[in-house]
């Protein structure tokens, strides 16, 4: 076992199980060690016991603090050195370094009388604080702890060749040292002897001494030791990684939390961000829902004021109607100028006069004047399916006429620019069977829909009043056109307009604007195409000459347009 | 000592890095719960505004829903407003034939009647007088009593006796001569005063009824005029001197006989004995002292008429 782990076992052993006897051994050890180191430098025995007492008590406080590796000896004979100085600069001290002066004035007056090993002495333990650890520890433990070079070679784990080599390695650095420092006579020799002459051994007493005052001053330094000598045993590479793991857990954690709570910060953040975003969109929909709402609650009450009134209206309504049914159905019915109708009996029906003011009952646009509409009784429905009946009749046989319908050019007269002429030939046996044909199958139509009461009385009235009769009055009308000339003429002002006559019964001419027949939606377009001719031509002819007058109006009214 | 002061540095750095990450660390999760505090009052005015919105929504659509409803109830029936604020005879065709419609007047009910507007009874002008006296249909379509009927028969007579007997005291006759066969001339108009029996009847049966049995005598007429009924009576009124002539004309191999009077212009008007005339172009003016036209004429004055025209 080398020497410097059997001084850290005894350390060991002191530290962790307060073994007395161990550090008794080291002070045993050692206490040479010390005691001569000290005594070299206060050069009074006494005083380099209690250095070396104090040494030992120092090393018993801070055992633990020592690894495998330490060399024991270096720190002891570093830690006398210290105690030595540390008791010079004090009062004691001050006065011997007097008398040492006066001494070494006294001894400077004889340099030749004094050894040359005796002059390397001061500086001794300088020189050796100035070698490298493992050095100085071979010369102390060689020269001051009596060490064989074998012991020494063993405390270095090297053979006694090489521990021999290295002591004489470390006497010739501290040869050079002295050297150095101005003694040019200093060689191996002299240091080897200085170091020899130096070391002093400590008596039994003293170690006696030591190891109790020691024992006395450390037994609270034991406990902690046994707490730190662990961390002590491990080297500083070891210590500092040790230390950096304790110390980065924590860290690292205190970091993870740290970042975790910024990813909470600003997670929460950007939540309250969305949070007020969603806040403000509400408030604002809100507003917008409130106002909305007022709105509505105004218009509620307006409304149910509204469906008050028309409670009331409503109520009025059908009380003016049972008053009106009550007045006509009376049996004593009496003729009311209140009254918005009036009563009449069928029988009365075929002689009550003979045209009405806007013509003939049933139109040739296949509506029912509201007279006839009135005098026949005819429901919405019925009024609706008459028309129907009779507006399909027209338009098969107006289809049928303008397919016959022939087309040409019209010889143009005065102001005239344009013309034509649409005429229906004589029709053949076969389009007035076919129209007759027709006509008979409408009119059982609409008898069928008017039933036979009503189509009697429709009949008594066309026979009393029409010569034409019930036929003719629903179904002929307008037939009896035969040509239809229609022209565009300009006016003394230059404005196109139209003019149109008929050939045959009803005669009939006219004269329009020819700007009622643009297109829809052109600016200069003028009402009244829809009228063109309405009562007065059949709707063949209207469809054959309305497109001719459209075209017309495009190529002379538009603007750049080329006639 | 070495590894001791290593350790302590280590170990004081790292205590120092550990407070310092501590201290940030603190202060990150206490701005976190602040933040927090805040994003929870703001999550609950949040959740407070959307649960007002849905309140809010829900009482919108309650709104909605309820103004829909009393939208629909206030509908103004168009017809009583029309009603209310147009006069009789204003109605739109299309009003009317809803309101037959709502009170349930068709061909079928009630039933032997139709009932139709005044508006109807205007439109198609119903033939008040038949050959001198009201017609059964107009009777029957204006409602008239038996006593209004008479009232108004009472009175056409009186005026039509009057103006017989004022005509016969205003009329000037010539006598025949040379190829003239008759002359009469009616001096001066007969007086409005002759019309008054009328405003007694028409008093009874009221304006609306006088309208239609006036107005229905013939659609260019004026409306309403009592004495453009009274011509349809047989009661002409001229207001100015009239002179009836009848001539007779050689034409090629046969005779005719031609009228005129001071309306119709100079011999406008032919009368041809053999082959009929109208009874329409007697002049009316002189119906009080000839009631049946050419026939009395003729007899009064002793030339012969067809056969045709007598009858007619």
């Amino acid at each position: 076992m080398s020497d410097r782990r059997q001084d850290f076992e005894l350390l060991q052993r002191f530290t962790l199980h307060g073994e007395q006897s161990a550090f008794a051994d080291l002070v045993r050890r050692h206490l040479d060690l010390v005691f001569a180191t000290a005594l070299r430098k206060v050069e009074d025995s006494g005083v380099a016991q209690e250095i070396a007492q104090n040494v030992f008590a120092v090393l018993a406080r801070k055992a633990w603090q020592f690894a495998p590796d330490d060399s024991l000896a270096a720190w002891l004979h570093k830690a006398a050195l210290l105690e030595s100085k540390s008791w010079l600069r004090g009062e004691l001290g001050r006065r011997r370094r007097e008398r040492t002066a006066a001494e070494l004035r006294t001894t400077m007056h004889t340099p030749d009388e004094t050894s040359a090993f005796q002059a390397l002495v001061p500086l001794l333990d300088e020189a050796l604080l100035s070698l490298r650890e493992k050095d100085r520890t071979a010369l102390l433990l060689r020269f001051y702890e009596s060490q064989s070079l074998r012991e020494v070679g063993a405390a270095f784990g090297v053979s006694e060749d090489a521990a021999q080599k290295r002591v004489q390695s470390a006497l010739q650095k501290l040869t050079e040292f002295f050297k150095d420092h101005g003694f040019r006579t200093a060689s191996v020799a002299a240091a080897a002897t200085a170091l020899q002459s130096t070391a002093t051994s400590g008596s039994a007493s003293l170690m006696s001494a030591v190891v109790g005052a020691a024992l006395q001053a450390a037994p609270s330094a034991v406990g902690l030791g046994v707490l730190l000598a662990p961390l002590a045993s491990l080297s500083r590479v070891k210590t500092g990684a040790l230390c950096a793991a304790l110390v980065a857990l924590p860290i690292a954690w205190q970091l993870k939390e740290r970042h975790d709570a910024g990813d909470v910060a600003k997670r929460i953040q950007a939540q309250l961000l969305d949070a007020r975003t969603q806040f403000a969109g509400a408030q604002s929909e809100l507003e917008r829902l409130r106002g909305g709402s007022q709105t509505l609650e105004q218009a509620l009450l307006q409304a149910n004021e509204a469906a008050r009134r028309a409670a009331e209206t409503a109520k009025a309504f059908e009380v003016w109607k049972n008053g009106v049914r009550t007045q006509l159905v009376a049996e004593d019915y009496r003729w009311s100028d209140e009254s918005l109708f009036a009563r009449i009996p069928k029988s009365a029906l075929p002689e009550l006069g003979a045209v009405g003011r806007s013509g003939e009952p049933f139109c040739v646009s296949s509506v029912i004047s509201p007279s006839a509409r009135e005098l026949l009784g005819l429901t919405p429905r019925e009024r609706e399916v008459v028309e129907e009946t009779l507006h399909r009749h027209f338009t098969d046989v107006n289809a049928a006429m303008a397919a016959r319908m022939s087309e040409t050019n019209k010889p143009l007269e005065g102001r005239q620019v344009a013309g034509r002429v649409f005429a229906l030939p004589e029709f053949d046996d076969e389009f007035e069977d076919d129209k007759r044909e027709r006509e008979e199958r409408t009119l059982a139509e609409l008898r069928e829909l008017l039933g036979d009461e009503r189509w009697a009385q429709m009949q008594a009235r066309e026979n009393a009043y029409s010569e034409i009769g019930l036929k003719g009055a629903l179904l002929r009308r307008q037939d009896g056109t035969s040509s239809l000339s229609v022209w565009v003429d300009i006016d003394e002002s230059g404005t196109p307009t139209m003019g149109f006559t008929t050939v045959g019964n009803p005669a009939a001419y006219g004269s329009e604007p020819l700007s009622m027949f643009l297109p829809e939606g052109d600016p200069d377009r003028t009402d009244g195409a829809e009228n063109f001719g309405k009562g007065l031509l059949s709707e063949a002819f209207r469809q054959r000459a309305i497109p001719w007058l459209q075209q017309q109006a495009i190529a002379r009214l538009r603007k750049n347009a080329k006639p | 000592m070495t590894k001791i002061l290593l350790a302590l540095s280590i170990l004081g750095t790292g205590t120092a890095g550990f407070l310092a990450a501590h201290y940030s660390a603190a202060n990150l999760q206490r701005d976190a719960s602040a933040t927090r505090e805040s994003w929870i009052v703001q999550t609950q005015a949040l959740a407070a505004a959307h649960s007002e919105q849905v309140q809010l929504a829900e009482h919108i659509r309650e709104l909605k829903q309820s103004l829909r409803q009393a939208e629909a109830a206030g509908k103004q029936d168009g017809a009583w407003s029309v009603l209310e604020t147009n006069r009789v005879g204003d109605l739109a065709p299309k009003l009317r034939e809803r309101l037959l419609e709502e009170l349930g007047f068709n061909w079928h009910s009630p039933e032997g009647f139709i009932v139709v507007s005044k508006q109807t009874l205007r439109d198609i002008y119903m033939w008040a007088i038949r050959q001198g006296k009201l017609a059964e249909s107009a009777v029957a379509a204006l409602a008239l009593t038996p006593q209004e009927r008479s009232q108004i028969e009472a009175a056409m007579e009186r005026v039509r006796a009057d103006l017989k007997d004022w005509a016969i005291s205003h009329t000037e006759r010539r006598e025949p001569r040379d190829d003239v066969l008759a002359q009469y001339t009616l001096k001066s108009a007969p007086p409005m005063s002759i019309t008054n029996h009328f405003t007694e009847a028409f008093r009874t049966v009221g304006k609306q009824r006088t309208e239609l049995l006036t107005m229905g005598c013939w659609p260019d007429r004026v409306e309403g005029n009592i004495q453009a009924w009274m011509e349809e009576t047989g009661l002409y009124m001229s207001d100015k001197p009239v002179t009836m002539i009848l001539k007779r004309f050689e034409d090629a191999d046969r005779q005719v006989v031609k009228f005129s009077d001071s309306e119709s212009g100079p011999w406008t008007a032919i009368l041809e004995p053999f082959k009929g005339i109208s009874e329409l172009k007697f002049p009316s003016q002189f119906r009080p002292l000839f009631p049946n036209g050419w026939t009395d004429v003729a007899k009064r004055e002793g030339f012969e008429i067809s056969k045709e025209l007598q009858k007619q």
